[in-house]
């Protein structure tokens, strides 16, 4: 139907009341009729011909009349002044081209579906109709001719189909392109009635010259389009009409495109991510522990059991329908101690079990059973032994079911017994199941070493991941599903690889003393999930995250808390972009984590001069570097990397340096800490002037000194982080630092982990690769994307949160070893940068007050 | 003096080349653009951008440095002009220098500068007013300067000379300066003001993050992109500058900006103001006449938030 509706407008646009005969050159079509001289269309009349030296196309009987007119003596003569031509109509072909806003509003789901309906059925009728086509895409900052008029409208569909969307809507700049393109092709062609489609959401916001008014050139567009006899449509792919301001602008054809075909809804792969994770650790772990889940939704339980199923995790088995364990045969099942003994036992690989039973179960079920004396019926555990075992809604188990299962884990032995008849199995399961509000059947609790309650982690971590899951979704559907079913599949294949190598896993006495051994057991599996053999620092806390495990033993939190500083101390190393503050932090902790950082070895290379200049930077060399390269005498020297600290009493020229005697000049602060760490304590209490010294090095990246004419001067590329109470950062430093740690934010837990672990093992060679890795980590467009709309999600203040939220993924990817950061690094950016220094609540009120205070002055 | 200056300021020049974000390449912040645009016309037009931090004001500003002129100068270190006797130094109006050709000054007011280092008061040549005569000052976070800084800025710009013991040097400026919050009564010292807003499309914040993305891989590169239009607007701004002299305004738009100051009650000053303004407007956009749409255009930059 609305096909049909696009068709006609475009139609009408062609059809001109024209009683005016066209003489010059046209085109063929179907398109718009002209009323014409020449040997081709229908013909409607006949006229006397300007020039009758020049008329090819003869109309005999009005030519034969006329010379009948003046006939002598019966005798007709046809001269040259009788000669009458025929007037045709035709149908000729019109110029279409179409405009395209190829922004990245556009690539949203329902717009692209109906942007694309709209294009296919107006490249199908300038097919049908014999139309010359072009097309102009606009986006970023530019407009690009796509295609040139051409009668190839099937090239210029393959060109716009494989349009891609991106940037801001410069459509001014595509418009005016486009009539260009139509003004040159009208000098050959003045009779032609050239069409302009725009394409678009209406929502264009880059003016056509830097400093213009968007409005203000449309309106002057469309005043140079109508004098140029251009029609223009304009084809509108929003939901709510916006195009529609453009089209009363141009006073165009308007014609709004439904957003068509089903939309695929979103739905938040967090639960079934997390819940993936947790099952297939215990399906790798095995052996007889447990873990709840609570508030997970069911189809993300599903959903994960299924990724479990289907990652082909394989078991060794004896190929019983006990899946007896061939390296056991102390719990062989009947069949097999007689196969064993008789030497014809086989080995073979089969799928892990992963069974699943509702909450009503009945110990019968789960037992197996015999029938006839002699005919055994293999049950749940049967069925589920040596894999893993969920109940669904544990709280509703039945006490009987409750405590067959609680003896079988127990036992470790499945008891089948009728009348004198024994069957007897192994039962070494791993054990997982979802829990309502109840409470666990007290046999059961102790196999569940932790519940996992899906609202505990609905923290703003998990906010911005859904955001971040939702705007890749919402900007490529079938992408992301694509990336989804990727992820699941390499899960999968690190689950099935992880079983392998579990056995051999092994883990240092300092840690394994963390935790219970069955978490200990399970914290392995997570070293495995890595494809490592040796738990490290990360499995420990991430899996202390992802499973809910409390530390079971007691620790130092002060070292935490310097363990803390260091960890953090990290990124302004890195990345010296990336300033950050420490609140709340007690001074030990810090001087004894700077301590630990200058004892870790780090080194730079430098010229060996007292501003630690940088060979690899000869612009920035200082006086004395300079000459000595220019005399060829310069060396490299390796050198500690240095580490500055200073009180926040220091004076402008403790940190710049003094002159001495017109020459002699003494170091400051500045170059004692060049291409390294400063560290201020008491931000807060600085002095104005000294912040502003500061803040001028930062910015400049140079200390300049100079006294009677005596100039010295450095570069100045240090890394800073500071301490700060509870006062503010003063003004000219406020915008250097990017973020505060707070240690009450972090949780103790986290705290005594931090301080049995440490990292000092690592740090030099850590920060050393994350410095070399760091300028080719680069952010994908979708990722941008992404994190952008999430940042507007979350309310984010000031545009220059999304830039420092991005530098800070950099570096924390730069410190995993990834060229590109993943979810988690964005993640963990947007949480600690996300709003924190970029919005500042004082000048921010004091905005609104004035405004509607004073008199609000319109031109 | 002159020695190190060789040494020094291939390196600073070369810096500076390398890290200024291209004008054209900024997203949105149109007025904030053509306020930059028409205080590089004309110079009297102080401009003072404020708003939130963080919204790339002082990116803006700097980004203008990439539109100064070259100009012609006496080479002294207060690139006196050769054709003006009366705007020259104390040393240049006794001749014995020969005319060259210097990139307009373009200075970044250190956040350390003080009352002495700004009128060169121990030594006279260093002074970075003077150093800043016929040029561009550039501000950043007014807000962070003493009042005594700002003052002498001001007053000097006034005089447009400053006068020391027996030597005196001319000191004309074009000031442009960024503030974090709401300025107060410093405010109208300016005749441009702008407050810069959060960009809140999605589409715009998007390719702002994209655009410094790339800017921050490859510098180089990401100035390429940009140069045509750049260059383009170097253009325009340039036969603004020279059309300036030459754009009139009718004689029923003078009367009616005089008549609308009169009804707000505001202060004469606001009538010149706008007039300057709305001349360089016009000449930006390539017309002899003032027209209503250049006062309105620039009228919001100028009138004051609050009736004086």
């Amino acid at each position: 139907m609305s096909d049909r509706e696009l068709v006609t407008i475009l139609d009408s646009l062609a059809r001109r009341r024209q009683k005016r005969i066209v003489t010059g050159k046209v085109r063929g079509g179907k398109r718009s009729e002209i009323i014409t001289i020449g040997k081709q269309g229908k013909y409607l009349k006949y006229r006397v011909p300007p020039d009758p030296e020049k008329v090819e196309d003869i109309a005999l009987l009005p030519t034969i009349r006329a010379a009948i007119m003046h006939a002598k003596n019966g005798k007709v003569e046809v001269k040259k002044k009788d000669f009458r031509e025929k007037v045709r109509r035709r149908k000729i072909s019109t110029l279409l081209c179409i405009v395209l806003d190829s922004s990245s509003s556009m690539a949203e789901p329902g717009k692209i579906n109906a942007l694309r309906s709209a294009m296919d059925t107006i490249f199908l009728d300038a097919y049908q109709k014999r139309d010359r086509v072009a097309l102009v895409s606009a986006h970023g900052h530019t407009a690009e001719i796509l295609s040139k008029f051409t009668s190839g409208v099937d090239t210029v569909k393959k060109v716009a189909d494989r349009a891609t969307f991106g940037g801001t809507t410069p459509l001014a700049i595509g418009i005016s392109t486009g009539l260009d393109l139509i003004k040159s092709k009208l000098s050959t062609e003045p009779n032609t009635m050239p069409i302009m489609a725009i394409l678009t959401d209406g929502r264009i916001n880059t003016p056509s010259i830097t400093g213009g008014d968007v409005n203000d050139e449309l309106i002057r567009l469309s005043e140079r389009a109508k004098e140029m006899g251009v029609r223009v449509l304009v084809v509108d792919v929003d939901p709510e009409e916006h195009g529609i301001i453009l089209s009363e602008i141009f006073n165009a054809e308007y014609y709004h495109a439904e957003h068509t075909g089903e939309e695929s809804t979103f739905t938040s792969p967090i639960y079934e991510m997390h819940a993936e994770r947790v099952v297939g650790l215990l399906a790798i772990s095995g052996e007889k522990r447990g873990v709840l889940f609570r508030n997970f939704p069911e189809e993300a339980i599903d959903a994960a059991i299924e990724t479990v199923r289907g990652a082909g995790i394989e078991i060794d088995s004896t190929g019983c329908m006990y899946h007896c364990d061939p390296e056991r045969p102390e719990e062989f099942c009947r069949e097999c101690q007689l196969k064993s003994e008789l030497g014809i036992l086989n080995t073979v690989r089969e799928p892990m079990p992963v069974e699943v039973v509702e909450h009503d179960i009945s110990p019968d079920e789960l037992k197996g059973r015999i029938y006839l004396r002699f005919l055994s019926v293999p049950g749940v555990f049967a069925r589920a032994n040596r894999g893993l075992l969920f109940i669904k809604d544990v709280d509703l188990l039945s006490e009987e079911s409750a405590s067959v299962i609680a003896d079988a884990l127990s036992s470790g032995r499945n008891l089948l017994e009728k009348d004198g008849h024994v069957v007897e199995h192994s039962v070494r399961f791993s054990l997982a199941g979802s829990i309502g509000e109840g409470e666990v059947p007290g046999a059961l609790k102790e196999y569940f070493v932790s519940v996992v309650d899906g609202k505990a982690s609905s923290g703003i971590e998990t906010i911005i991941r859904e955001s971040l899951y939702r705007n890749e979704f919402t900007t490529d559907p079938t992408g992301y599903l694509k990336r989804r079913e990727l992820e699941k599949r390499s899960m999968g294949a690190r689950m099935k690889k992880a079983k392998n190598i579990v056995s051999s896993v092994e883990i240092s006495k300092e840690l394994a003393s963390l935790f219970t051994p069955d978490k200990t057991e399970i914290i392995k599996a997570f070293a495995a999930m890595r494809g490592d053999n040796i738990v490290g620092i990360n499995d420990i806390i991430e899996a202390s995250k992802m499973l809910a495990f409390a530390v079971d033993v007691g620790g130092n939190v002060n070292e935490g808390l310097n363990a803390a500083i260091r960890e953090k101390l990290r990124i302004p190393l890195v990345n010296p972009e990336i300033r950050i503050l420490f609140r709340n932090f007690p001074e030990e902790a810090i001087d004894a984590a700077i301590e630990t950082v200058r004892g870790a070895g780090i080194e730079i290379d430098s010229t060996g001069c007292m501003y630690h200049c940088d060979p690899e930077r000869p612009e920035e060399f200082c006086r004395e570097c300079q000459l000595k390269s220019e005399l060829g005498i310069l060396n490299t020297v390796r050198e500690p990397m240095p580490v500055e600290v200073v009180e926040h009493d220091i004076s402008p020229d403790e940190l710049k340096g003094r002159i001495y005697l017109r020459f002699l000049s003494v170091p400051g602060v500045f170059a004692r800490a060049n291409r390294g760490l400063l560290f201020i304590k008491d931000v807060d209490l600085l002095s104005e002037e000294s912040a502003s010294v500061i803040a001028d090095a930062l910015s400049s990246g140079r200390n300049l000194l100079e006294k009677d004419g005596h100039v010295v001067e450095h570069s100045v590329r240090f890394s800073l982080a500071g301490s700060i109470g509870e006062g503010e950062v003063p003004g000219a430093l406020k915008e250097y630092f990017v973020s505060v740690v707070d240690a009450r934010e972090i949780e103790e837990d986290e705290l005594i982990l931090k301080s049995v672990l440490g990292d000092k093992v690592g740090y030099k060679e850590s920060v050393r690769r994350a410095r070399a890795i760091l300028p080719e980590v680069s952010v994908l467009d979708t990722q941008l994307d992404a994190l952008v709309r999430a940042c507007y999600d979350m309310g984010f203040k000031g545009n220059d949160s999304e830039i420092k939220i991005m530098e800070y993924a950099r570096t924390i990817s730069a410190l995993e070893k990834r060229h590109t950061p993943d979810m988690d690094d964005m993640v963990s950016a947007i949480a600690f940068i996300g709003g924190k220094l970029a919005h500042d609540p004082e000048t921010d009120e004091g905005i609104e007050r004035q405004e509607t205070d004073g008199v609000k002055a319109d031109g | 003096m002159d020695e190190i200056e060789s040494i020094l300021m291939p390196v600073f020049e070369e810096r500076e080349e390398n890290r200024v974000f291209p004008l054209t390449a900024v997203v949105a912040h149109e007025e904030a653009k053509r306020a930059i645009i028409l205080s590089l016309i004309n110079p009297g037009l102080t401009l003072l951008l404020y708003g939130e931090r963080g919204l790339g004001k002082k990116t803006m500003m700097i980004s203008a440095s990439n539109f100064v002129p070259q100009i012609e100068s006496t080479g002294c270190s207060f690139n006196c002009d050769p054709h003006n006797q009366m705007m020259m130094c104390t040393d240049c109006q006794k001749g014995g220098w020969n005319s060259k050709e210097i990139k307009m000054p373009f200075t970044i007011l250190p956040y350390t500068v003080s009352r002495e280092m700004l009128l060169g008061i121990g030594d006279v040549h260093s002074s970075v007013l003077g150093g800043a005569n016929r040029g561009i000052l550039a501000i950043r976070d007014l807000e962070n300067y003493s009042d005594e800084v700002v003052d002498s800025i001001f007053s000097v710009l006034r005089n447009r000379k400053v006068s020391m013991d027996s030597f005196s040097y001319p000191a004309f400026f074009q000031t442009i300066a960024t503030y974090n919050g709401v300025p107060g009564d410093i405010m109208e010292k300016f005749v441009l003001k702008v407050r810069v807003e959060e960009v809140s499309d999605i589409e715009e914040r998007i390719e702002i993050l994209r655009r410094v993305e790339m800017f921050r891989k490859d510098a180089k590169r990401f100035q390429e992109l940009y140069r045509k239009e750049e260059e383009k607007l170097r253009q325009r701004i340039e036969e603004g500058r020279s059309m300036l002299k030459r754009v009139g305004i009718p004689e029923r738009i003078s009367s009616l900006i005089k008549k609308e100051i009169e009804e707000y009650g505001l202060k004469k000053d606001y009538e010149r103001r706008i007039v300057i303004a709305s001349t360089a407007n016009a000449a930006y956009e390539g017309r002899l006449a003032v027209s209503e749409e250049d006062v309105r255009d620039v009228a919001r930059m100028i009138l004051p938030l609050s009736r004086p």
